[in-house]
């Protein structure tokens, strides 16, 4: 069987089969997305790997809990990896003092070709749009967003970290979510 | 910004799907998504952007040694069974003894599983020799409680149910979660619970008619006392046989 050109459903259903060659499919599929998360977070190599195999080990003993209803495959697994980093950076965040979020250059995206099965086609369609808005954004935004989402800090700890007034940091926030969402209404499907 | 306007929460939502606002800021937000279809719309909206955030970053392959790891630990475990939307009793009961649950929580979940099995009997001898008397739903997370777990056991005529939850988020004092029973797009609630620091929690579902009746649950985040319907995030749901 081509695992590569399964979708991600029938991947997570081959997994609640405990097939592995499923799960490693899907791990070839979303580690990246789901290291970076991590590594966004953490700042810290180690446990970002940590992460990273927590996520599939849970995808493993959980794939039957997902449901399309909460999102797609790639939401879930960032998802969960999401929260998982922001609880570690709690429990050490004395020890970081990364303020900056890796966002994609736009310019380096590979669109898919004629060669791509559904699931990469919709990936890099995705990956496009948003990395498209965010670019759109002042770098102020992009790295008052960027705190916020990955690291989990709250406005007056992202304003501390800036050393900028709280107004302005909330202001950054606010206009950035509501360009990104002015820009991708109507691309986003629910 | 127009004077109907006014009274909205339009500009906190931004941060509200951040989950950067504080508890106070939180409260008077969620509060007002209650009974707000506007701004409940744009916060869903927003959701939609924030969970889209994660394809924006510059994506880097962890090492070789992550995958090889992962590999070596799932191969080491016992194989799964095969779920399905109406598991087998006896099979989820043992995936809920495999989770982390305190010890009185097990107790209640076989009290009124075997109380409900002897009722069950009791109202239906003829299929007394039936082997799954009762029926163990597992409930799907959702992408605001990817950790949470949760399970509705139910007799096959959908008279009793129960829910146990696990590693759901712990609320302020003025949110509860709150059960919704869901028949032809009306909505029901089926009681309210709190849950414990860690996250677990149960209670008897209240529905007017067999819970057969109902197409699927949903459990969603509600300021204390409940709402009429539901008003903020989804942490769990999962469709009911009928």
């Amino acid at each position: 069987m081509d695992y590569t050109s399964l979708n991600d459903d029938t991947l997570l259903r081959l997994i609640t089969q405990a097939d592995e060659n499923a799960l490693s499919a899907l791990y070839d599929r979303y580690s990246r997305l789901v290291y970076s998360v991590s590594w966004n977070t953490l700042s810290d190599a180690g446990r970002a790997e940590e992460v990273t195999q927590d996520v599939f080990v849970r995808v493993w003993e959980k794939a039957s809990t997902y449901s399309s209803e909460q999102g797609r495959v790639a939401t879930w697994l960032a998802s969960i990896a999401r929260h998982r980093s922001i609880d570690l950076f709690r429990q050490t965040r004395s020890h970081h003092e990364n303020m900056q979020v890796d966002w994609q250059e736009v310019e380096a995206i590979d669109l898919p070709d004629g060669q791509n099965v559904e699931w990469e086609v919709d990936l890099a369609q995705r990956q496009q749009r948003i990395r498209w808005a965010v670019a759109q954004l002042p770098t102020e935004q992009k790295q008052a967003l960027g705190m916020a989402f990955f690291q989990g800090l709250s406005h007056p700890e992202i304003a501390s970290a800036l050393g900028e007034p709280l107004g302005t940091v909330k202001t950054r926030i606010r206009l950035g979510m509501q360009k990104l969402r002015a820009l991708l209404q109507d691309e986003i499907p629910a | 910004m127009s004077a109907d306007f006014e009274n909205h929460v339009i500009d906190l939502l931004p941060a509200y799907t951040l989950d950067v606002l504080t508890d106070e800021e939180t409260s008077l937000v969620a509060e007002h998504l209650t009974g707000c279809e506007i701004c409940h719309a744009e916060y869903q909206r927003l959701l939609l952007v924030a969970n889209e955030l994660p394809l924006a970053l510059v994506q880097t392959a962890p090492p070789p040694r992550v995958k090889e790891n992962l590999m070596r630990a799932i191969h080491a475990r016992q194989p799964k069974e095969t779920t399905s939307t109406k598991p087998n009793f006896w099979n989820n009961l043992s995936e809920i003894f495999r989770m982390r649950l305190p010890a009185w929580g097990l107790a209640l979940i076989l009290v009124l599983a075997l109380g409900n099995l002897l009722l069950w009997r009791q109202y239906n001898p003829s299929n007394s020799q039936t082997n799954t008397p009762m029926l163990l739903i597992a409930l799907a997370s959702t992408t605001d409680a990817p950790m949470a777990s949760g399970t509705l056991i139910m007799d096959q005529n959908g008279d009793y149910g129960t829910l146990v939850v696990d590693q759901l988020p712990t609320l302020d004092a003025q949110h509860q979660y709150q059960v919704w029973l869901n028949r032809g797009g009306e909505r029901i609630s089926g009681g309210l619970f709190s849950v414990n620091n860690e996250g677990y929690g149960s209670m008897e579902l209240l529905a007017p008619d067999s819970l057969t009746q109902y197409d699927s649950i949903g459990i969603t985040i509600e300021p204390k006392g409940g709402s009429l319907g539901p008003t903020g995030a989804k942490v769990l749901g999962g469709d009911l046989p009928n």
